[in-house]
């Protein structure tokens, strides 16, 4: 069974106030569009994140290619992987390391497919509940 | 006054595009062998309709607009598009040419009907327009594109009921607009998909196969269903659907499917539906016959190829 319900960790909404909070974060993640940024990246991370403004929460999470506390802690998926794309990590690494698993092992059991239907979810969407086994 | 000759809806996903570039390089692979077949018949059916502008209802990917300014609504008025550069180096695909002549009287009656657009002078066109782009058109890119972006990245996002509008609108400012032009209304946004959190890679084939069904003639059934249900069941990056209405609302009632297909080659529905009007069809056999338009028709197809 999958959990149906769109609390952390299953998904990560984004939401403007989200957006408030972690912007200095996103601008930073976005600006790796750019090769110039990600060249300085490579030469010196630790000035590029303070020039951005970077918390120091947010500053380890880059140093430990934290894909998904960089999410979880309001950066949005598109620019996350930006930063992973950088340092030569895919999408589906990123995917794999919201799961807590191995990548190769991750891409082996894609899609994951599930039936449901919108009107067989019950009245109370965003109730929480219990997590199954992953 | 311009005429809306038909809709398309069509998912897009980054690995369409990039499996379109390693296939006709060397070979695609069976599941986008797949995708590829299914869309020829929708390649041929564009290229038979001759239109000459196409409305692109899409969104951005944090690959143009970044969060400085995200707009709700944005409409490029310019007359070049460029590929945006996603981060691995442009595709080797041209931009696309848009038409300010065009663009402008429909935008002045997006406004005048309650829709207050970001005009963008400048816009790169990033996966959510390049992704499909190739598999139904070749270079150069026989049409004029209006893009509209839709914000579908941070919430709160246009309701459902909201882009239906915005796709009455725009049939109203297309039929109204005082030109001569033959128009396709295109709509994208990946089917089922969720490509974050723990459910990273979660599909929905079977809710994916319904709304294909069902965007035809069912189009307010599918807008009543909650957004956070449809996001629950087939992943939240399933939202990028609500596109679909205004394509569909910018068609008469009659507009009928003419052809459906689905696949699941990734992690991403992969779908595509085209919507004929009724009197579009007489109105072109008519056009061709009055026109020696045969030869021209092939001579131009051979073009393409």
């Amino acid at each position: 069974m999958i959990d149906s319900t769109l609390d952390a960790p299953t998904a990560f909404l984004f939401t403007g106030e989200i957006c408030s909070k972690s912007y200095r974060l996103n601008k930073f993640a976005f600006d790796f569009k750019h090769g110039a940024v990600r060249e300085r990246f490579a030469n010196d991370p630790e000035a590029l994140m303070t020039d951005y403004g970077l918390s120091d929460t947010e500053k380890a999470l880059v140093r430990a290619r934290d894909w998904t506390g960089l999410v979880a802690n309001g950066g949005h998926h598109f620019n996350v992987i930006k930063i992973a794309a950088a340092v030569g990590e895919s999408h589906l690494h990123v995917g794999a390391h919201m799961c807590g698993v191995d990548r190769d092992e991750f891409k082996q059991t894609l899609p994951h497919r599930v039936e449901l239907m919108p009107h067989e979810l019950g009245a109370a969407p965003r109730a929480r509940k219990p997590r199954d086994e992953k | 006054m311009s005429r809306i000759l038909g809709g398309i809806g069509i998912a897009h996903a980054p690995s369409m595009g990039y499996q379109f570039d390693k296939g006709v390089q060397s070979g695609f692979d069976p599941k986008w062998q797949q995708w590829y077949d299914g869309t020829r018949p929708v390649k041929a059916w564009l290229n038979e309709l001759r239109a000459s502008h196409m409305v692109i209802i899409y969104n951005d990917h944090m690959n143009y607009f970044d969060l400085k300014t995200y707009p709700t609504f944005a409409i490029g008025m310019a007359e070049h598009f460029p590929q945006a550069d996603e981060g691995y180096g442009p595709r080797p695909f041209p931009g696309m040419e848009g038409d300010p002549a065009f663009a402008w009287p429909l935008a002045r009656a997006l406004v005048r009907d309650g829709f207050d657009l970001t005009f963008c002078q400048e816009l790169e066109l990033d996966h959510g327009v390049y992704s499909w782009l190739p598999y139904l058109m070749d270079p150069p890119w026989p049409l004029k594109v209006l893009p509209i972006a839709v914000n579908m990245l941070m919430q709160p996002t246009p309701t459902p009921q909201r882009l239906r509008a915005l796709g009455e609108s725009l049939r109203r400012a297309i039929l109204n607009d005082g030109a001569d032009h033959d128009v396709v209304v295109l709509a994208t946004g990946g089917m089922s998909h969720q490509i974050h959190g723990t459910r990273f890679g979660l599909t929905n084939e079977k809710w994916d196969r319904h709304f294909l069904e069902t965007i035809e003639s069912g189009m307010d059934e599918l807008i009543a269903i909650p957004m956070e249900k449809i996001m629950q069941a087939a992943g939240t990056e399933t939202a990028e659907l609500s596109m679909w209405y205004t394509m569909r609302a910018s068609l008469s009632t009659g507009a009928r499917a003419r052809y459906r297909y689905y696949t699941l080659p990734a992690v991403t529905g992969c779908g595509v539906i085209t919507l004929d009007e009724p009197r579009t069809k007489t109105k072109k056999v008519k056009r061709t016959r009055a026109a020696p338009a045969r030869g021209t028709r092939s001579s131009r197809r051979a073009r393409r190829r």
